[in-house]
């Protein structure tokens, strides 16, 4: 059965992969400590102590090894869901440069029978059907999902950097193919990364695609928000659809009492992800969200 | 008025990004595309029918109505590419670096002053708003005279070799200094005006026939004297790091991708005395569209408003032609034991 309840906060997972939109050195530097997965499952233990049971988690090269090692420890993987993040967007643009796309995408088909199929479309070049297309990137969905086979996903997203693609071309067919494939294939609900939220909640309800569940960066100092403040609040309160935000503290510029005040006078808000490395940090941001929104 | 009606060459990951920017902007159309390559023009004909496809840039030109190109071909094609455009009054935005080398570029140089087409060459990191930034304090004179800069831009991509176009020198120009160095010596140029002379030593270790580290002192024509450092080799370096450091007679400037850091001896200008820092999240505005980065959204909305208004580019053609004689002259000093070797001009 299919489950719609979005958690209200959902554990992120850019710290533990050295991901910092303020300071690369600072995300080094956690990069390091979290290069010992042990401190992860130490911050994931501490979520579920404070009843987070959600987890998002890109497809990363290290993903195999923390759901791992979320399998294997039984108060984690009872208590916690995920939230994939597809796909690990960094890989194929450093393989893009180091070897070309279409190697890039022949490669990471080599785990799964559909490099064949890849081999045949490139010799069959433009006559290729489109059936053909889907068939692909069914098979580049199926490979990145591979290491989450055991794992409950609440919802799948696709990373920003391929809607805002699809977006920008106006590729219908491209959502409503991965609308019916997540449903279909892993029985959850199909959800979206943008940063051109507005673009995106007016392209979907032309495509008539229903309370779409969408990740966005939002913060009232503006920060990663496109294309203003005003257009962005303007379509929060136009269209009807679930919003995971991202960004609220703005990589650290806000403090989460400033931050999680202005969250909560936005409709449409259903659930953030947070990130924190350590448990002083976590509290406090979990505590204020948690006053803020009263649950 | 009417969209500009545009088209892209090359339909690699710089085509397809140039392209969802063209389409996603209010003003531009992509209705065209030209790709030797078969595969991604097949799939986006499917996805994208209002769209022609090409197997030929010729064809291209000569068949579709368009009012500008992008030019995302590898580099050793961007230049006769770049000449077809400018012969047929197509304006031109064409990916960095310009050419292998600068001689191959002059020509182009005068075909497109002669035609007065729009050109512009990608050299997006000045949109980047921390380096904007210290462009306009820069500009503003706050910390006086230029004593000495120091610099470098690292990423830790290649660590053996690669396969492709990138790889091969006849395509390429060459390693680091041509992919990641060039934007950096864009922005010097950019910075602190004409170069007169470079003393350049490149290290071949991973990449093989291309180099995977280049060290470059300069000295300005205003008598500024630095360093360049780079690497796409480099260690703990996941994403692409660049920075600038100036000296002058008032204080320090110190611009990276997440924050510039001004110290001042006295107040200047704006600026109070000691320091003052400014990080990107309080310098970034939205874009109309925003994918892969704030920067290559404001770079062609630069280049489509210059067509549109009939206004100057920045980073056209023969800035860029600039850049490259400056990383020609840092080749060919480091193949004469580092000597000094004076920059041409072409303009």
């Amino acid at each position: 059965m299919m489950n719609n309840s979005v958690d209200p906060i959902i554990l992120g997972h850019n710290q533990f992969f050295g991901t910092n939109h303020l300071s690369a050195s600072v995300g080094a530097e956690k990069e390091r400590f979290f290069n010992d997965s042990s401190n992860i499952e130490h911050i994931l233990e501490f979520a579920v102590e404070k009843g987070i049971g959600a987890f998002m988690i890109s497809t990363h090269d290290r993903a195999p090894e923390i759901l791992k090692l979320i399998n294997n420890n039984s108060n984690l993987s009872t208590n916690i869901s995920c939230y994939p993040l597809l796909p690990y967007i960094t890989k194929y643009v450093k393989g893009a440069n180091e070897k070309g796309m279409l190697n890039v995408v022949r490669d990471a088909l080599s785990s799964g029978s559909a490099v064949d199929k890849f081999k045949i479309l490139m010799s069959s070049g433009i006559g290729v059907v489109r059936k053909d297309l889907f068939s692909l990137i069914k098979s580049l969905v199926e490979v990145e999902l591979l290491p989450f086979s055991n794992i409950n996903k609440k919802a799948i997203f696709l990373h920003d950097a391929l809607t805002d693609l699809a977006l920008a071309y106006d590729m219908k067919d491209i959502f409503l193919f991965y609308e019916d494939f997540i449903r279909e294939k892993y029985d959850t609900r199909p959800a979206y990364a943008t940063k051109n939220l507005p673009k995106f909640l007016k392209r979907f309800a032309e495509y008539g695609i229903d309370r779409p569940f969408v990740m966005a960066a939002v913060n009232k100092i503006g920060f990663q928000v496109n294309p203003s403040i005003e257009e962005f609040e303007l379509a929060m309160k136009e269209y009807e659809f679930d919003l995971l935000a991202m960004s609220t503290l703005a990589s650290g510029a806000l403090r989460p009492k400033e931050a999680y005040e202005y969250l909560s006078t936005l409709p449409n808000v259903s659930s953030i992800v947070v990130g924190f490395s350590n448990k002083a940090h976590g509290t406090e941001t979990i505590d204020v969200i948690r006053t803020c929104f009263g649950n | 008025m009417r969209n500009l009606k545009v088209g892209v060459i090359g339909l690699g990951k710089m085509g397809l990004l140039h392209g969802a920017i063209t389409e996603a902007l209010e003003g531009s159309e992509l209705v065209a595309a030209a790709d030797s390559e078969k595969l991604l023009p097949g799939f986006m004909k499917h996805l994208k029918p209002s769209m022609t496809m090409y197997d030929n840039f010729i064809k291209m030109l000569d068949g579709a109505e368009i009012d500008a190109a992008l030019i995302t071909t590898p580099v050793h094609l961007h230049v006769p590419v770049a000449i077809e455009c400018a012969k047929r009054n197509v304006h031109y935005f064409c990916e960095k670096p310009l050419s292998i080398n600068g001689d191959s570029a002059a020509e182009l140089l005068q075909i497109t002053r002669e035609s007065g087409v729009i050109s512009m060459v990608g050299y997006m990191m000045r949109y980047i708003d921390t380096f904007r930034e210290g462009k306009r304090i820069l500009d503003s004179g706050v910390i006086g005279s230029l004593i000495m800069f120091n610099s470098s831009i690292y990423v830790g991509q290649i660590f053996k070799e690669g396969k492709g176009w990138r790889y091969d020198k006849d395509k390429s120009g060459g390693g680091v200094l041509m992919n990641q160095g060039s934007h950096l010596v864009d922005l010097l140029l950019w910075y602190f005006g004409k170069v007169k002379r470079v003393s350049g030593n490149i290290i071949h270790y991973y990449a093989g026939s291309v180099e995977d580290f280049a060290h470059g002192n300069f000295e300005f024509e205003n008598g500024l004297r630095g360093w360049l450092d780079t690497s796409w080799s480099k260690r703990h370096h996941r994403l692409v790091a660049a920075e600038i450091n100036v000296q002058g007679e008032n204080g320090t400037l110190e611009v990276t991708d997440d924050e510039v850091k001004l110290f001042l001896d006295e107040a200047t200008g704006d600026f109070e005395a000691g320091w003052s820092v400014m990080n990107k999240t309080d310098l970034y505005t939205g874009v109309p569209f925003d994918i892969g980065g704030t920067q290559y959204t404001e770079e062609l909305v630069d280049f489509y408003e210059a067509i549109i208004n009939k206004n100057e580019v920045e980073s056209d053609v023969g800035s860029a032609l600039r850049v490259q004689r400056v990383i020609d002259a840092l080749y060919l000093s480091s193949g004469e034991n580092s000597t000094y070797i004076e920059v041409m001009h072409d303009e």
